[in-house]
């Protein structure tokens, strides 16, 4: 069975795929790059991509089996992957020392659940935080000053349409570079003594 | 402006003239200039990285430093312009990513990793990850060359115990 799925996989690879960009990409056939790029290179790849995407990374092979797990950025969306479950899907998310974190919340999300995202992105050290994004978050003023006072070197953050949230302190983000806001729904009052150019 | 040339020799042996403002994109270039172990006359070799791909790397920082410039003479351009300008830059990468093979984007990640470009390793891993993005595990192994090692029961294992991203 094993075998002839090989042998199906060999004679796929040279049959003609389906755009040109693909056939090119297709004569490296054996070259094997990929696999022995150093884990912080591939790690670099995954995080442009979506976390669930990343994860899916880990039936392409022995190699890739735990690749996923390392990758310093966090960006997922709760309506594909619900909060409560966090625990236990991400169970093997190892990486320490998150860089980018990106949550997009469903319609009918509560406080509750979002602080639970931000607590396991908090959880996995958000020191070195350098992007964050928060879109359709019932987002509570604490939960806000939180994240916020542990990732001191912040430089880009994006919220949208964040309900909740009346405050917004930047007080504690000496090096937040880009401010994206909807304004549409809060805050009302933003803090940001280190913003020279709105 | 005149500024200073600098000589770099990849590992093939090849010598390539470069601007010191565009060879400054390599974080372990400006590093050796700052510390002084740049003689004028000498080029600096490079083990890692073969002239075909230091070509790319040398082409790569000198398009990027025209535009560094450009971003000091029009601090105040309006936002049309700026996107304008962003635009460009876009279409020169989208273009230049386009015109190699993957194993010339590999060998090109691993020399910016070993120059420390972060801009330019950003850029490749982007265009990488973009070939990833919206293909199935199968597509994706063909796409690499990656041999599927697992036995169907073990693959089937797995994805069941990361469900949540393969539905």
């Amino acid at each position: 069975m094993a075998n002839r799925r090989e042998k199906r996989g060999r004679r796929q690879r040279h049959r003609n795929p389906r755009n040109h960009k693909i056939r090119r990409l297709i004569i490296m056939d054996g070259a094997d790059f990929i696999n022995s790029m150093p884990d912080e290179i591939l790690h670099h790849i995954l995080s442009f991509v979506p976390t669930k995407l990343a994860v899916r990374t880990c039936v392409l092979s022995k190699r890739w089996r735990h690749v996923w797990c390392g990758t310093p950025s966090l960006d997922v969306d709760d309506r594909t992957h619900k909060a409560g479950q966090i625990k236990q899907d991400l169970i093997s998310y190892t990486a320490t020392n998150i860089t980018s974190f990106k949550l997009r919340m469903g319609r009918d999300n509560s406080a509750a659940e979002v602080d639970t995202w931000l607590d396991f992105a908090i959880s996995r050290n958000v020191k070195k935080l350098r992007e964050l994004s928060l879109r359709y978050c019932k987002l509570r003023d604490e939960s806000m000053d939180n994240i916020l006072s542990d990732s001191p070197i912040l430089e880009s953050l994006t919220l949208c349409e964040c309900r909740l949230l009346k405050r917004l302190d930047l007080s504690k983000s000496p090096s937040l570079r880009r401010l994206k806001i909807d304004r549409t729904f809060g805050p009302i009052v933003i803090v940001a003594p280190h913003i020279y150019i709105i | 402006m005149s500024s200073n040339m600098i000589m770099l020799k990849s590992s093939d042996g090849a010598s390539f003239e470069i601007e010191e403002a565009a060879a400054r994109k390599s974080k372990i270039i400006a590093n050796m200039i700052e510390v002084e172990c740049v003689d004028e006359d000498k080029a600096i070799p490079l083990q890692n990285v073969t002239g075909n791909i230091l070509a790319l790397v040398i082409e790569y920082c000198n398009k990027h430093i025209v535009d560094d410039d450009d971003d000091v003479a029009t601090e105040e351009a309006s936002e049309e312009e700026e996107e304008a300008k962003k635009k460009k830059v876009d279409d020169w990468e989208a273009e230049f990513m386009n015109s190699m093979s993957l194993e010339t984007m590999f060998e090109l990640l691993l020399a910016a990793n070993y120059l420390n470009i972060k801009s330019l390793i950003d850029l490749v891993c982007q265009t990488i990850a973009n070939n990833i993005k919206d293909k199935t595990p199968e597509e994706v192994r063909k796409i690499f060359s990656i041999e599927n090692d697992f036995t169907p029961e073990e693959e089937e294992e797995i994805r069941k115990e990361n469900a949540w991203a393969f539905g």
